[in-house]
């Protein structure tokens, strides 16, 4: 802060009616304006501007302290310094010297004896360099390094190179006891990484392969390092080596029967020439996938022709031949399981195959021979066609067959209008089907027809043909009885009997009826007649016939009670019927009926379910016992054959 | 006599001599001629405490030598 710009400020502060700020430079003004009798330090104001002047005091004094500890330190320094210039006066070395002896007379005199100490420690120092110089040339040999140990494996030595060993770095008490020690810094690291990796592997305590030869086994041998301290690889300089790991590793080396040991690494980089160990899995190189060899009938048939043309050549495989000529080419399977029961004896079978392969190469290039070959192979038959494991026709087969071929000529020719002149017994057919005979155009055609097809006879398959609705009443009914779409034994003498009993009644109260009609009209003709009624008063008329009237109603009703009570048997039976004329039975109709009831009909699903129902129903009734177009009836015994004999087959026709 | 230095934070650093009676609003004279900048703008406040109000003194807030004092813009809200 300078007074300049404190200056300025103050005019600010003089401007805003502030008290001005306290220009360093100038002196403090008069004290005056504080009163006297005010004490110092009463109010804040004065406690204030006395704060400034006294932290300016403590400054002050401050420096003036510093002040006085500067010159302090000078005076003892300089002190300090008068004392040391103290201690180095005297005479000093130098100044023994006396004066006399630096003259030229002297310094001659001197000269003599000075060359000669010049000489002697020329001297000296030669025959000094000369006895290094001795020493350095006397070679080492390995009688000095006699005794020293070397704290490594003598294998590492082995590879080969230079190896630099230095003294071991132990304690000074520790080289005492034990000696000195050489090691290779380079190898002790390489050691030491080896060691850490070993460490690194997780090595089973137990390893049942690891079995040791020599015997020498330790219980809980893999703690024995860390009981005892680690073995120390150390040998020393100068002695037979006497470990006999590492005679063995060096015989390993020399190529000398190897004994192998447990714990004993051998580099096998030096092993380079030895046999590699053989793996237990092949090569892939190696391995030679076999081709499966398809198997070619016609070939091995040509082989076979070929044995039976040259039968002289090969002298032992006659009687096989022979089998396999007499079998002959349909029954190849047989022959096949011949052969392998026949190969027992395999010294003879390959053999024999070299026997036959010779022969057919010594064969091969002959053309003459393949030509006739050629033509004794056409011309025999090829029967394969029976081999061919399609559909086997047997009687069961052809049976079903003739029928389906029956009912195919029944539906080319549908005659049913003419023929059943000769055997229908329902009359009232008769004279429909005649009259739609005489509407027939061709009917030399139809004639023919009938004449080819003998609806008459008994069909040659043994099964009786369907009947035909249009061949009457009877015809239908037996059709309907056929399909099972009737109940035929049950109730029909009583159904019969109950419907005449019913109509004798109805036709015995139409009687009594009219019998009692004319009874009544009878008697009123009589009473006219009689004039009886002309005596009476209208009244006393009135009363009579009414009379006459109750008399005879008594009567009737007596005769009719009793007819009723003899003859009237009512059958009661509920029918429903839906929309399309479907009977249906007491829980469809009561379903129908709830339906209409509560103005809703059941869901999609049930609807639709329904409904399908019904078109099976209706198609089944549709379906012929014989239609071989569908699963239905007999048709489906082919199908069934073919499933049990596990052939595949469609019906063409 | 205390030297108060007034810090925006942005830069602008400025030291101003005052007494320790004076007011707020007389300080912040005195730092609006310093920083340029009108005087009702300007709100000065300790670090992380609430801003001072004009009719208190600086001792009141115990602004005493080479304290800092930081300044903001007073937006009147």
């Amino acid at each position: 802060m300078d007074a300049a710009s404190i200056e300025e400020l103050n005019k600010v502060r003089r401007a805003m009616g502030m008290k001005p700020l306290p220009v360093p430079g100038e002196a403090p003004k008069a004290r005056s304006p504080t009163p006297e009798g005010e004490d110092k330090g009463s109010t804040l104001e004065t406690r204030e501007a006395a704060s400034y002047d006294n932290y300016k005091k403590a400054l002050e004094a401050e420096a003036a302290k510093k002040k006085r500890e500067e010159r302090a330190a000078a005076i003892k320094k300089a002190r300090e310094m008068a004392q040391r210039n103290a201690i180095l006066e005297g005479k000093g070395i130098a100044d023994d010297v006396e004066d006399d002896e630096l003259d030229a007379k002297a310094w001659l005199k001197n000269q003599k004896k000075r060359q000669k100490q010049i000489q002697a420690a020329k001297k000296a120092e030669e025959d000094k360099a000369a006895a290094e110089a001795a020493a350095a040339a006397a070679e080492h040999t390995a009688r000095d390094l006699a005794g020293v140990k070397v704290a490594h494996d003598m294998n590492t030595f082995l590879e080969g190179g230079d190896q630099v060993l230095t003294l071991k770095d132990t304690g000074v008490l520790d080289a005492e006891e034990e000696g000195d020690e050489l090691e290779n810094i380079e190898l002790r690291e390489r050691e030491k990484l080896n060691e850490r990796l070993d460490l690194k592997k997780k090595k089973p305590l137990y390893d049942p392969n690891d079995i040791d030869e020599t015997g020498e086994r330790t219980i809980l041998s893999q703690y024995d390092e860390e009981i005892n301290g680690k073995k120390k690889k150390a040998f020393t300089l100068g002695q037979t080596i006497r470990s006999t790991a590492t005679a063995d590793s060096l015989a390993d080396i020399l190529d000398s029967a190897p004994v192998q040991r447990k714990g004993q690494t051998v580099d096998l980089d030096m092993l380079d020439d030895a046999p590699a160990p053989v793996s237990d899995y092949m090569d892939a190189s190696e391995i030679k996938v076999k081709k499966p060899k398809k198997k070619k009938t016609k070939s091995t048939r040509r082989r076979d022709d070929d044995d039976v043309l040259y039968p002289g050549e090969t002298e032992t495989p006659e009687t096989e031949q022979q089998m396999e000529i007499d079998s002959g080419p349909s029954y190849t399977k047989k022959r096949k399981t011949f052969d392998e029961d026949f190969v027992d004896d395999d010294d003879l079978q390959q053999s024999l195959a070299r026997q036959r392969s010779a022969a057919l190469k010594k064969r091969k290039t002959r053309p003459e021979e393949l030509a006739k070959q050629l033509r004794e192979e056409s011309n025999q038959p090829e029967p394969e066609a029976a081999e061919a494991g399609g559909i086997v026709i047997d009687e069961i087969s052809e049976f079903v067959d003739a029928l389906y071929a029956e009912r195919e000529e029944e539906k080319k020719a549908p005659k049913p209008k003419s023929q059943p002149r000769a055997e229908t017994a329902v009359t009232a057919m008769e004279e429909e089907s005649s009259d739609e005979e005489m509407e027939d155009a061709d009917k030399d055609g139809q004639q023919s027809e009938r004449a080819t097809s003998p609806t008459g006879e008994l069909p040659t398959t043994g099964v009786e043909e369907e009947k035909l609705v249009a061949q009457g009443m009877a015809a239908t009914f037996a059709l309907l009885k056929d399909r099972r779409l009737i109940d035929a034994e049950s109730r029909g003498s009583e159904l019969v009997k109950n419907f005449r009993e019913s109509a004798h009644f109805k036709a015995e109260l139409a009687r009594l009826m009219k019998k009692f009609d004319d009874e009544t009209r009878l008697q009123r003709e009589r009473d006219r007649a009689s004039g009886r009624l002309d005596r009476m008063s209208t009244r006393e008329r009135e009363e009579w016939q009414r009379q006459q009237n109750t008399i005879r109603e008594q009567h009737q009703a007596r005769v009719m009670e009793q007819l009723f009570r003899e003859a009237y048997k009512p059958t009661v039976e509920l029918k429903y019927v839906d929309a399309d004329g479907r009977s249906l039975d007491q829980k469809e109709a009561f379903k129908e009926l709830s339906h209409q009831f509560h103005g809703k009909g059941s869901g999609k699903g049930k609807t639709d379910k329904r409904l399908k129902k019904l078109e099976a129903e209706r198609r089944r009734m549709a379906q012929s016992m014989l239609d071989a177009s569908q699963n239905v009836g007999m048709s489906t015994a082919a199908s069934h054959q073919g499933k049990k004999r596990k052939e595949a087959g469609v019906r063409l026709a | 006599m205390i030297i108060v230095t007034v810090n925006d934070r942005l830069g602008t650093k400025a030291q101003i001599p005052a007494f320790p009676s004076d007011t707020i609003k007389q300080f912040k004279v005195m730092v609006a001629m310093r920083v340029g900048r009108e005087p009702h703008e300007i709100l000065l406040k300790r670090q992380g405490e609430r801003p001072f109000k004009d009719q208190l003194s600086l001792a009141d807030y115990g602004v005493s030598n080479g304290v800092q004092i930081d300044l903001e813009v007073d937006t009147g809200d």
